[in-house]
C-alpha cells in the first residue's frame, strides 16, 4: 500500500479557496463586485483595482470535480444546444442558465459585475454573450489576432525578447484594449487605476512565478517525483488565481519549501518509480484519482502536468519599464502556446526532456477542438524524442464518455507492451 | 482546374475577410482556393498529422498544398478571422516548417480584426500596409489613392450584380442552387467578368417559381451546392445568410476621405463576419435576411465539427419564431453527398414541411 502523504500546504490551498469563495458570496451580498473571466485574460487589472475574479475554467473544474457535469450537459441538450460544442469553457454558463444555484458547488455564483474573455477561439464570444444576456453583466472581449510568424522557442524568447516575439502591432492593440478595460473597471468600481501601485503588483507576480520556476526545477530534477500532479495543480493554480497577493506569494514560498524538504529527504510519490509519465492537456477534473492509478501496479507515476511549468514559462515576462505592455506580452498568445504548433510540440519535447519522461498520456478532447488541434504534431515530436505517447480521447469536464476501467486497461496494456510490466 | 483565371499575378486566399479591392488596387487577382480543384485524399504524411475533427474545408486546402495543387499561384493569404483560414494557417505553417509541403506559394496571415474603435482601426491599417508590402513582393503595385478608388468602383460593379442576384433569388426568379454557384464563381473571377456572368444568367432567368415553399438556409458555412439541391427538391432557397452565403459580403465602402480606411471599415463592420461583434447584430442580420426574403421556413444545419454556430441556435430559433417563420432542424450535415436527399427529406417530414 502506497504510504504517500500529501503536502501540508495542499489542504491549506484548498481551504483558502473554499473560504475565499464563501467570503466572496458574503461580500457580494453586501454590495461588493466581482469579475467572471476566462483564464487567458489579464486578471491583474481586476486584482489591482480591488475587484475579485472568478475564473471560468476553475469554476468549470470545480463543477466537474463535484460530479455535477453530467447533469449540466444533459441540460445543455435540453436547452437546444447540440452535443458537439466545447464543454470546458461552457459548463459554468450552462449551470448559470439552469438557474438552480443550490445545485451548484458551494451554493453557486452570484451575478458578476463584468464578464471578460479573449477571442482566442470562435466560441468564447458566443459563450460570454449568452452569459451577458443571462446575467445582465457587461462583457469585455479582447481581440486575438493571430501570430504571423510563430517561433518554436517561445518559452525562451518570451522572457526578454517579447516585443519582437509577439509583434509591436499586436502588443499595441492589446495595451489599448487593456486601457479600455481599466476605464470600464474604473467606471464600475468608482476607483482610479494606480499605475505606480500596479508596477509594484506586477513585480510581486514576477516574484511568485520565479518561485514556481524554482519549484518546477526541483520537481523535474528530483531523482523520483516528490509530489503527485493532483497536488501540484491546486498548489500552483489557486495561488495563480490570486497571483501577486500576499497570500499567493507566501503560499508559493511554502510550497517550494515543502517540496525542497521532500526532495532532500528522498520522499517520493512512488518509491518504486520505474516509469515517468506526463499528462498532456487540461486536468481530468472529474477523476483526478486516475493520476495515481498506475503507481502501485506498474511503478508508473505522473510527474508532469502543464500547470507548474507554465506558471513560469507562460507568465514570466521581464518588465522593460511599461507594466501594461509587459502584461500584454503575458496574454497576447497565452492559450495558443499550450495548444498550437509549433509552440506546443516544441515546448512539450523540451519539458519531456527536462523531466526525463518515458510515457505521455495525451488528452484529446474532440469537442474542445482548440485544445485538440496540433495533438498529432505533438505526438509526432514526442515520439521522435523517444517518448511513448498514448492518446486519451475524452474530455476534461465531461465524464459521459469516460470509462475508467477501459482507460486503465488501455494504459496498462501500452505500458506492458513497452516493457513496463506490473511492478 | 489550375489556379490561373485571369492574366497577371494571382494570389489565393482561404476564408472570408479579405477585401478583394485591396488585391485589385495592386493589380492582382485574388482567387478563393476553395473554388479550385482538390485531391479527394490528403497524401501521407500530412494526412496522419491532421486530426479527424479538423474541418473538411481546412483539410481540403491542406490537401491542395500537400499535393502541390496550388503551385500556379504565387501566394496564399489566410484570413485569420474566419476559423477556416486561421486553422489552415496553423497547420500549413507547421507543415512547411517541417518541410512536409513545398515552399511555394508563400503564405500571409491576414489579421484584420472585425470590430470598430480607434485602436482596432489603427491595427487594421497596420495589417493592410503589411499586406501591401507582401503583395508588392509578389509583383503587385503599391496602392495609390486613385488605384484604391478604382478598385472600389470595380468591386462596386460586382456588388451591384450581386445585389441583383440576391433580389432575383428572393423573387425566386433563379434557384438558390444556381445563385449559389454564380456567387461562388466570383472567387476566381475579376469583378467585371463576375458581374457579366451574373447579369447574363439573370437575363435568361424569367420563370418565377411562384407557389413553391420559400426556404432560408442558415447555420454553418455551406460551400457545397449539393445541400442546396437537396433542399430545393422541396421548394426554392430564397435566402441563405449562413457565413458563406449570398448575403454575407460587406457593404460597399463609403468613399468619404481615405479610401483604404473606407475599405477596411466596410469589412471590419460586416455584420455577417463570424467573429464580428456584437453577436446580437449578427443574429439580427440573419433574421432580417430571412424576413426580407419572405421565407416560409428556415433550414438550420451544422457542420459535423461545428463548435461555434451551435451556440446561436436557441437565440435564432426564438427570433425566427417571433418573426413567424417555421424552422426545419436538419442537424449535422452528412459527409456523403449521396446521403443528403434522404437526410433533408427526413428533417422536412419531421417538421411537417415535406413537399
Amino acid at each position: 500500500m502506497n504510504q504517500y502523504q500529501p503536502l501540508a500546504c495542499t489542504a491549506e490551498a484548498g481551504a483558502y479557496q473554499k473560504s475565499w469563495t464563501a467570503e466572496l458570496r458574503s461580500a457580494i451580498s453586501s454590495g461588493a463586485q466581482y469579475a467572471f473571466a476566462n483564464a487567458d485574460t489579464p486578471h491583474e487589472i481586476f486584482h489591482a483595482m480591488g475587484m475579485p475574479v472568478v475564473t471560468n475554467q476553475w469554476w468549470s473544474a470545480v463543477i466537474a470535480a463535484k460530479q455535477l457535469s453530467t447533469y449540466y450537459f444533459d441540460r445543455m441538450a435540453e436547452m437546444g444546444f447540440h452535443d458537439r460544442l466545447a464543454r470546458y469553457s461552457s459548463l459554468p454558463l450552462i449551470a448559470e442558465l439552469d438557474g438552480d444555484r443550490e445545485r451548484q458547488p458551494w451554493g453557486g455564483l452570484p451575478r458578476p459585475a463584468i464578464l471578460c474573455a479573449r477571442q482566442s477561439t470562435e466560441d468564447h464570444q458566443r459563450i460570454f454573450d449568452l452569459w451577458a444576456a443571462a446575467t445582465g453583466a457587461p462583457q469585455f472581449l479582447f481581440s486575438a489576432p493571430g501570430a504571423p510568424d510563430p517561433q518554436p522557442d517561445w518559452w525562451i524568447r518570451a522572457r526578454h525578447d517579447w516585443e519582437a516575439l509577439f509583434g509591436s502591432d499586436r502588443l499595441d492593440l492589446m495595451v489599448a484594449e487593456i486601457r479600455d478595460l481599466i476605464a470600464k473597471v474604473e467606471e464600475l468600481t468608482g476607483r482610479d487605476f494606480d499605475g505606480a501601485a500596479f508596477s509594484l503588483y506586477m513585480d510581486a507576480i514576477h516574484r511568485q512565478e520565479m518561485l514556481f520556476e524554482e519549484a518546477n526545477a526541483l520537481v523535474a530534477s528530483a531523482e523520483r517525483c516528490p509530489i503527485r500532479i493532483a497536488e501540484q495543480i491546486p498548489n500552483v493554480m489557486i495561488p495563480q488565481w490570486h497571483r501577486g497577493s500576499p497570500w499567493a506569494l507566501s503560499h508559493a514560498r511554502r510550497f517550494l519549501d515543502e517540496l525542497a524538504d521532500r526532495v532532500e529527504r528522498g520522499i517520493a510519490v512512488c518509491p518504486g518509480e520505474r516509469v515517468r509519465m506526463m499528462w498532456i492537456g487540461a486536468g481530468l477534473w472529474f477523476d483526478t484519482g486516475f493520476y495515481a492509478a498506475f503507481e502501485e501496479s506498474h511503478g508508473a507515476a505522473f510527474v508532469w502536468s502543464m500547470y507548474l511549468p507554465f506558471a513560469a514559462d507562460g507568465y514570466i515576462r521581464h518588465d522593460k519599464g511599461d507594466p501594461l505592455r509587459t502584461l500584454a506580452a503575458r496574454f497576447a498568445t497565452m492559450n495558443e502556446h499550450l495548444h498550437q504548433p509549433p509552440w506546443v510540440n516544441e515546448w512539450l519535447v523540451h519539458q519531456a526532456r527536462t523531466y526525463r519522461i518515458d510515457v505521455a498520456l495525451m488528452l484529446v478532447p474532440r469537442h474542445d477542438r482548440y485544445s485538440g488541434y496540433g495533438s498529432r504534431f505533438a505526438r509526432q515530436a514526442l515520439e521522435a524524442a523517444g517518448v511513448r505517447v498514448i492518446e486519451i480521447w475524452s474530455d476534461m469536464v465531461d465524464p459521459r464518455e469516460w470509462d475508467r476501467r477501459a482507460m486503465y486497461e488501455l494504459v496498462s496494456g501500452e505500458l506492458e507492451r513497452n516493457g513496463y510490466g506490473p511492478a | 482546374m489550375r489556379a490561373v483565371a485571369e492574366p497577371g499575378t494571382s494570389v489565393g486566399f482561404i476564408g472570408a475577410g479579405l477585401p478583394s479591392a485591396l488585391a485589385l488596387a495592386g493589380g492582382i487577382v485574388a482567387i478563393d482556393v476553395e473554388c479550385l480543384e482538390a485531391p479527394s485524399d490528403m497524401p501521407a504524411p500530412t494526412g496522419e498529422l491532421v486530426e479527424p475533427f479538423v474541418d473538411a474545408r481546412v483539410r481540403r486546402v491542406l490537401s491542395q498544398l500537400a499535393s502541390d495543387q496550388l503551385a500556379g499561384i504565387q501566394a496564399l493569404v489566410f484570413c485569420r478571422d474566419d476559423p477556416v483560414g486561421h486553422i489552415a494557417y496553423i497547420y500549413a505553417q507547421e507543415l512547411r516548417r517541417q518541410e512536409l509541403i513545398s515552399a511555394t506559394p508563400s503564405f500571409f496571415l491576414w489579421n484584420l480584426v472585425h470590430r470598430s474603435g480607434a485602436s482596432v482601426r489603427t491595427f487594421n491599417e497596420v495589417q493592410a500596409r503589411r499586406l501591401e508590402d507582401f503583395l508588392v513582393g509578389c509583383g503587385g503595385a503599391r496602392w495609390s489613392a486613385a488605384a484604391l478608388v478604382g478598385a472600389i468602383e470595380r468591386e462596386g460593379a460586382r456588388s451591384t450584380a450581386r445585389r441583383a442576384l440576391i433580389d432575383a433569388t428572393r423573387l425566386a426568379r433563379i434557384s438558390g442552387s444556381e445563385a449559389f454557384l454564380l456567387w461562388r464563381a466570383g472567387g476566381r473571377l475579376a469583378p467585371e467578368a463576375h458581374a457579366e456572368r451574373i447579369e447574363a444568367a439573370l437575363r435568361g432567368a424569367s420563370n418565377p417559381a411562384n407557389g413553391a415553399m420559400r426556404i432560408g438556409l442558415i447555420g454553418s458555412p455551406v460551400v457545397d451546392p449539393h445541400l442546396y439541391r437537396a433542399l430545393e427538391r422541396h421548394g426554392r432557397i430564397v435566402a441563405d445568410p449562413h457565413p458563406a452565403g449570398l448575403a454575407v459580403m460587406p457593404s460597399v465602402p463609403v468613399l468619404e476621405g481615405d479610401p483604404l480606411s473606407a475599405i477596411l471599415k466596410a469589412e471590419a463592420e460586416n455584420p455577417f463576419a463570424l467573429r464580428g461583434l456584437p453577436v446580437a447584430r449578427n443574429h439580427a442580420a440573419i433574421v432580417a435576411a430571412c424576413v426580407a426574403a419572405g421565407c416560409d421556413t428556415v433550414a438550420l444545419q451544422f457542420d459535423p465539427n461545428d463548435d461555434h454556430v451551435g451556440w446561436d441556435a436557441p437565440a435564432l430559433r426564438r427570433a425566427l419564431r417571433d418573426a413567424g417563420i417555421s424552422l426545419v432542424e436538419l442537424g449535422f450535415v452528412p459527409a456523403e453527398p449521396a446521403a443528403l436527399d434522404g437526410w433533408v427529406d427526413d428533417a422536412m417530414t419531421a417538421s411537417g414541411s415535406f413537399a
